[in-house]
């Protein structure tokens, strides 16, 4: 399972560092969180199909779980405000996007510590950021309507649409930035 | 800001900032190295003092052998580095008299080389200090709650058409367009203010006199003269200077627009890559660059190793290329970091125009313009880290962007590496060189000898194993004097200059 777990190590360090990068100064690279996507993706792919030949090979599962059909983050996009709170599993803690640039703390998670049970097995995901605030102790899964989420949601799209007006005058007229939206699951272990 | 430039050859300056610098002072001695390595093995005999680089190796021939060689440094005092000293970016002018540089603190300085001087030959073309001023201050950005770095990403000159020096500096934003002039005479004899510039009290006059412009010391300022803004989304990462010296470019992660050097209200989008779903975002750019002759052709890199060449005459939007420069993957290189590692970092047109040079994570390719199927050199800048990807990846090194260049004549190439090494390749000997710039190797008149790193098995002496190798210690930003033989490398928060020998 030696590459499994390369894969697994790969992607725990692509999830702290787009996490480590949402408080940096500057605001979020674009180029950055695209390549540590990519990497991500491609970990995840190589982990699967590592998974598949060893299952096929009749090796017992040794997480004995139902994976959850993991999709890739989306690329962040440079504004802290649109930025999608990478959702993993065990991230009951905070995950508010749209101030994370300000926040003194970041919570950098250790994924390695995901556990099965508190696994979203929600493959249907919404494609909608949850701007909720989550504490420890808050189970709600994200899955279920929340309307002010959607609110804010809502309202930080105007903000931006006035900031895309406010901004360059180029020679094309600026399409306004499209949130970006909630990436559907983060991949579980 | 004010530099005070005394030419008598110290440097007194008005800014705080200037005790960063300390040239290295010449001294008569220098000093031979040489040792056996496989590639000076072919070099010819060297029976005396040589050029700082095996002369072999540069095809250049060096009539005389002369022992005074120069090397200048510009080495911090102090041995702790605050990060506002790290240089971001490095360019020497179109002349090569000028050297600017920017930090990460947002300042830039900018040195000049010494006019020759028949009484002090020794001192030819010593770089001071000529200027350092703050060009961009941290901003924030209330609205998206966004810090903007003060951090210089690039610096272009513009061409010379006056007394005066232009120069282009860029941060994450904002392009600022700066004005070096010197003031060597100053007007004296006003009335209605005294000469320290006090309003006089108009009771006390009793007579008119004509000002008169009088010398004084000389002074070198900067000032700004066009402010670009608001134009970019994301972070700038280059700016190009058209050979039309009316219009630039700056390119951000997606964009490309288009400035009229004159007019900072207004500029022309001229390829935008965005998709219309941000989720389906595959590539960015990285970096772009105009040809040099041709004002209406232009280059932009992305972050999937691939090189487009645009016309702009085309369509006033170039998002369809007219070529498109990529090579085909070779699968068995393919790991989970294949695509961190083709991500191109920097591309550079020949001075010619003929040529394309890219630099990605491991290797520097030449491209010929008129092929855009595959590379016409590649040159493997350090291959001992391809084993190494993990853990680059995990301390980050796997994210640094490395700068290329040429030299004058498009024979040589020259990018960083760690360890504070750089490398140089020569396209027509196809032989290539390790160098590295530290404190030791640049006493005045030192000779750099080359470095080597072994990647196992038995470690010879003076060469350095793989895992030795310091990864803090970076250069990621080099320039080559556009005519001579002269080399600015950035290590972290050091500016070390070479020379060849004197002929």
């Amino acid at each position: 399972m030696d590459i499994t777990a390369e894969a697994k190590q790969v992607m725990v360090h692509a999830l702290s560092k787009m996490y480590s990068s949402r408080t940096q100064r500057g605001g979020l690279r674009l180029h950055r969180s695209l390549l540590l996507t990519l990497v991500m993706r491609s970990a995840r792919d190589i982990y699967h199909s590592a998974r598949l030949t060893s299952e096929e090979k009749g090796q017992s599962d040794t997480y004995g779980v139902t994976e959850n059909t993991s999709q890739a983050e989306e690329p962040m996009d440079t504004t802290s405000s649109t930025t999608a709170p990478l959702r993993s599993a065990a991230t009951q803690a905070t995950e508010d996007g749209q101030r994370s640039g300000r926040e003194g703390h970041s919570q950098i998670h250790d994924p390695a510590g995901l556990t099965v049970d508190k696994e979203n097995c929600n493959p249907t995901k919404l494609d909608r950021p949850s701007r909720k605030r989550r504490s420890k102790t808050d189970t709600d899964p994200d899955f279920l309507p929340c309307k002010k989420a959607k609110l804010e949601f809502v309202e930080v799209r105007g903000i931006l649409q006035a900031t895309q007006n406010n901004s360059a005058i180029c020679g094309r007229a600026l399409d306004s930035l499209p949130l970006v939206p909630m990436p559907r699951t983060i991949v579980t272990f | 800001m004010l530099t005070q430039v005394d030419r008598g050859g110290g440097v007194s300056v008005a800014a705080p900032v200037s005790h960063f610098y300390r040239c290295a002072a010449s001294t008569a001695a220098s000093r031979q190295h040489f040792s056996d390595r496989e590639e000076s093995a072919a070099a010819p005999p060297v029976t005396s003092q040589t050029s700082w680089i095996d002369s072999a190796f540069l095809s250049l021939r060096f009539s005389e052998i002369d022992t005074r060689k120069i090397n200048n440094s510009f080495l911090r005092d102090h041995n702790y580095a605050t990060e506002a000293d790290i240089i971001s970016t490095v360019e020497f002018n179109s002349t090569g008299e000028l050297l600017a540089t920017g930090d990460k603190g947002g300042r830039v300085v900018v040195f000049q080389r010494e006019q020759e001087s028949k009484n002090q030959p020794h001192r030819r073309g010593e770089y001071n200090v000529y200027s350092t001023f703050q060009s961009h201050e941290p901003e924030f950005d209330y609205l998206k709650s966004l810090e903007i770095e003060e951090k210089i990403n690039k610096i272009r000159w513009l061409p010379q058409q006056n007394a005066a020096y232009f120069l282009l500096s860029t941060n994450d934003k904002t392009v600022k367009l700066w004005k070096i002039s010197e003031r060597d005479k100053r007007p004296e004899g006003y009335n209605l203010k005294d000469e320290e510039g006090r309003i006089r009290d108009p009771t006390t006059i009793t007579s008119l006199r004509v000002p008169v412009l009088r010398p004084m010391d000389l002074m070198v300022e900067a000032t700004p003269r066009r402010i670009f803004s608001n134009a970019h989304t994301y972070h700038i990462n280059s700016i190009s200077v058209n050979s039309d010296h009316e219009t630039y470019m700056s390119t951000d992660d997606l964009r490309i627009n288009l400035w009229n050097l004159e007019i900072t209200n207004r500029s022309f989008n001229i390829v935008d890559i965005k998709p219309a779903n941000m989720e389906e975002l595959t590539e960015v750019i990285t970096a772009a660059e105009f040809h040099p002759n041709q004002c209406n052709t232009f280059v932009y890199s992305s972050s999937k190793g691939s090189i487009r060449l645009c016309d702009m005459r085309t369509s006033a939007l170039c998002d369809n290329h007219s070529k498109l420069f990529e090579e085909p993957e070779d699968p068995s290189n393919r790991s989970f970091f294949s695509e961190i590692i083709s991500s191109i970092s920097d591309v550079k047109f020949s001075h010619s125009g003929r040529y394309l040079m890219t630099r990605d994570y491991l290797t520097v390719k030449v491209w010929d313009i008129n092929m855009e199927s595959k590379p016409l050199e590649t040159y493997q800048v350090h291959d001992y880290l391809r084993s190494k990807l993990c853990s680059l990846y995990e301390n980050d090194c796997i994210f640094d962007k490395f700068e290329c260049v040429w030299n004058g004549t498009d024979s040589v190439l020259m990018t960083g590496s760690y360890n504070n090494f750089f490398r140089m390749f020569d396209r027509n000997t196809k032989r290539d060189v390790t160098l590295e710039a530290s404190r030791e190797n640049s006493k005045p008149r030192a000779i750099l000898k080359p470095r080597k790193v072994c990647v196992g098995g038995k470690r010879r002496k003076d060469e350095i194993s793989v895992d030795s190798l310091d990864f803090s210690k970076k250069i990621l930003h080099t320039a080559w004097h556009p005519n001579e033989n002269i080399i600015a490398v950035a290590a972290t928060n050091n500016l070390y200059i070479f020379q060849d020998k004197v002929n």
